[in-house]
């Protein structure tokens, strides 16, 4: 039995079921896909081209046809849809439908209904950016069929067992990469750029806050500007979140060497197998500070 | 036809009254929790019962926003606080997690519920959604075209609010958190920092430093669409909204002013004459350039601020109208702004043409001769042929 293997007894003792924290990692390209499939990982998450955002690997529908490997899945569609992508939308989740996909990361209700609507029975996992927080409405969405909520990473872990503790859905948890803070529909850095008369060939910008001393890395993609936070690493939570029953950790890549990359994933494979870690220097963004919203 | 609802924010039950005598057929305020706006004044249960009574008696309406994105501890308490709303008789709750539609469901079925913009509602298919949720509005998100308005319209059987004018999140609406980084204060949940209108360092990937002295922002101008009301009205547009829940009352007024008679110009002659008129008046009391944004095509660098912009406090609010004396022809007022004798200034009101004035003489509540109404809140009266009404508003003329 692998060490991370919890058993769980029913009211009778008896064996119930085992289930082991995973981990899902969002890879660099594909060649760093295959490079990982034979990690003690639980699955890939993908990007499906102009659909998904916050994510490196992004492919059409026939290159994710193609992929042939032995872990799960999952395709992250977490981008917002306008009407005129409706039909694309739906025929990429009408192939996605025949594939063998373990999980759909949606942002957009549009998918929850097209998915509904055309019988795909397709397992969806309610991922809208900074909205999964709590187990009320996670219990909302599993009593329409989806089967997983990515929780919020401006949530405690607190909050996260607590919501575990209160919905019988899956709990995916974002816990390695840089945060997700900002999204916006227009080209912010292009409109300075021009507005300047400069130029650049960066793809990735930095946006310096002299109070705080900080640099956050900004992009544009699809035409849409990306502010992100420094990179988040739980890797001394892991055996909390083990114990307390979470399904899933997730480990993004995205502005990573590839290098750097797999030694965290290493790290958290030994986490998940018991080892206890105690990192001092790393950023915990919200995991144990709990954010204000009214002045007194 | 079904006249368009004029939606107005109102923070405070006295905005509540000057939103209806300016021209709302509804208004959309906070209560003291749950509401987006958490250090708004915002309403006690009690001001919200008097402010439903208050829009009742003359056939308007009362949206509360309980639009937080709740976490668990959030929910103490919120059923009650849904039955009391319903008690106070308010005609629709504007939410945007998904679970208090539930729990409205089971607790107050006949409750009307309206979508957040914080939901980032974009397409038909996620309108149909919320229309079989039993929602019966959505607030569209703030990036959808013309375009976009009139194939949600046609394809989908919910009414449609649409942001008309005021400050836009820069990000789509709720996918922020830079307050919640930056300031340690949680932006879906009220506390929004705004740190949009900061000023930064921009640099490229090898952290070569690109803009100067701090002059790369993400402000984006403010929304206006009075040369499209026409069209909104034409489309099937429910309802159109103003932002603006912690503005002043002069931006009430003003606002609400304009966008009434556009409206109703544009029910009576099939067209809005003096649109550069309309369009400055709102740039005077906003301070801020006001643009279509995403209603003809999708912003650029025109609609963005850069750096060096301030924001100066509006001086052109002179005072409101606390009566008028017919026997002696004089307007009283309590003072807003500094004015002086010789000054021109603009009246306007509810119930009264627009009309200018040369201040001839200034005198004080004693009757007392006087060069200058410079106190704030000074009793002051100054002379008019023309007869003025209870709060109607004194600016400068532009």
């Amino acid at each position: 039995m692998l060490l991370n293997a919890k058993i769980r007894l029913d009211s009778f003792t008896k064996l119930k079921e085992v289930v082991y924290l995973k981990i899902l990692v969002q890879p660099i390209d594909l060649k760093h896909l295959y490079e990982l499939d034979n990690k003690e990982i639980g699955g890939f998450i993908i990007g499906i081209n102009n659909y998904s955002i916050f994510q490196n690997l992004k492919l059409s529908i026939d290159e994710l046809k193609s992929i042939n490997i032995s872990k799960d899945i999952y395709v992250s569609l977490n981008k917002l849809i306008y009407n005129s992508e409706l039909e694309d939308i739906k025929n990429i989740l009408i192939e996605l439908s025949k594939l063998n996909i373990k999980g759909i990361f949606f942002e957009d209700i549009s998918i929850y209904k097209i998915n509904k609507d055309l019988n795909l029975n397709l397992n969806l996992i309610w991922s809208s950016m900074h909205l999964p927080t709590n187990s009320h409405s996670c219990n909302y969405w599993k009593d329409k069929g989806c089967i997983g909520a990515l929780l919020s990473t401006e949530l405690m872990v607190s909050d996260f067992i607590n919501i575990k503790k209160n919905t019988s859905m899956d709990i995916y948890v974002y816990l390695y990469g840089h945060i997700p803070m900002f999204e916006s529909s227009r080209t912010l850095i292009t409109n300075y750029l021009k507005h300047t008369g400069k130029s650049s060939n960066s793809k990735v910008f930095y946006m310096y806050e002299k109070e705080r001393n900080k640099y956050y890395p900004v992009y544009e993609e699809y035409s849409n500007t990306f502010i992100t936070e420094d990179v988040l690493n739980g890797i001394n939570v892991v055996s909390n979140l083990l114990e307390n029953d979470i399904d899933y950790i997730i480990l993004n890549s995205l502005m990573h060497e590839k290098e750097v990359f797999n030694n965290v994933l290493d790290e958290y494979i030994e986490a998940i197998n018991g080892k206890v870690f105690n990192k001092k220097d790393v950023f915990t963004g919200f995991l144990f500070k709990e954010s204000i919203f009214k002045v007194k | 036809m079904k006249k368009i609802e004029l939606l107005s924010p109102a923070g405070s039950l006295e905005k509540v009254k000057w939103a209806f005598m300016y021209g709302a057929d509804a208004v959309y305020f906070g209560g003291r929790d749950y509401s987006l706006r958490a250090n708004a004044q915002n309403l006690s249960l009690d001001e919200i019962k008097e402010a439903c009574e208050y829009a009742h008696n003359l056939n308007k309406k009362v949206y509360v926003t309980v639009n937080i994105v709740f976490h668990d501890e959030d929910f103490e308490g919120l059923e009650e606080y849904l039955k009391s709303l319903y008690s106070a008789n308010v005609d629709a709750v504007i939410v945007s997690d998904p679970s208090i539609i539930s729990l409205i469901k089971k607790v107050v079925p006949n409750l009307e519920i309206h979508i957040s913009t914080q939901q980032s509602t974009l397409n038909y298919e996620t309108c149909k959604f919320w229309s079989e949720e039993g929602a019966k509005r959505v607030v569209l998100g703030r990036e959808t075209s013309k375009e976009d308005m009139i194939s949600i319209l046609k394809n989908s059987n919910i009414d449609i609010e649409v942001f008309i004018q005021g400050a836009m999140c820069v990000s789509y609406s709720g996918r922020c958190v830079l307050s919640n980084y930056l300031t340690n204060r949680d932006s879906n949940r009220g506390g929004c920092s705004q740190i949009c209108r900061w000023n930064f360092d921009l640099y490229d990937s090898y952290k070569n430093k690109i803009s100067e002295d701090e002059d790369f922002a993400i402000t984006v101008k403010d929304l206006t669409l009075i040369p499209y009301i026409g069209e909104l009205i034409d489309m099937g547009i429910t309802s159109l909204k103003i932002e603006g829940r912690m503005r002043s009352i002069y931006y009430i007024a003003t606002v609400l002013h304009v966008y009434r008679q556009v409206i109703d110009e544009y029910y009576k002659k099939g067209k809005i004459d003096n649109i550069e008129k309309y369009n400055y008046e709102i740039f005077r009391c906003a301070n801020r350039e006001s643009v279509p944004q995403f209603y003809l095509t999708k912003p650029g660098v025109n609609e963005q601020y850069y750096s060096g912009r301030t924001e100066e406090s509006n001086k052109d609010f002179l005072g409101v109208v606390i009566d008028y004396d017919k026997v002696n022809k004089e307007i009283i007022l309590e003072q807003r702004n500094y004015f002086k004798i010789g000054d021109e200034i603009t009246i306007f009101g509810p119930n009264i043409e627009d009309f200018n004035l040369k201040v001839e003489y200034i005198k004080d509540e004693n009757n007392a001769y006087i060069e200058v109404a410079r106190h704030p809140k000074q009793i002051v009266k100054i002379p008019s042929l023309k007869e003025v009404y209870k709060n109607d508003i004194i600016r400068v003329k532009f």
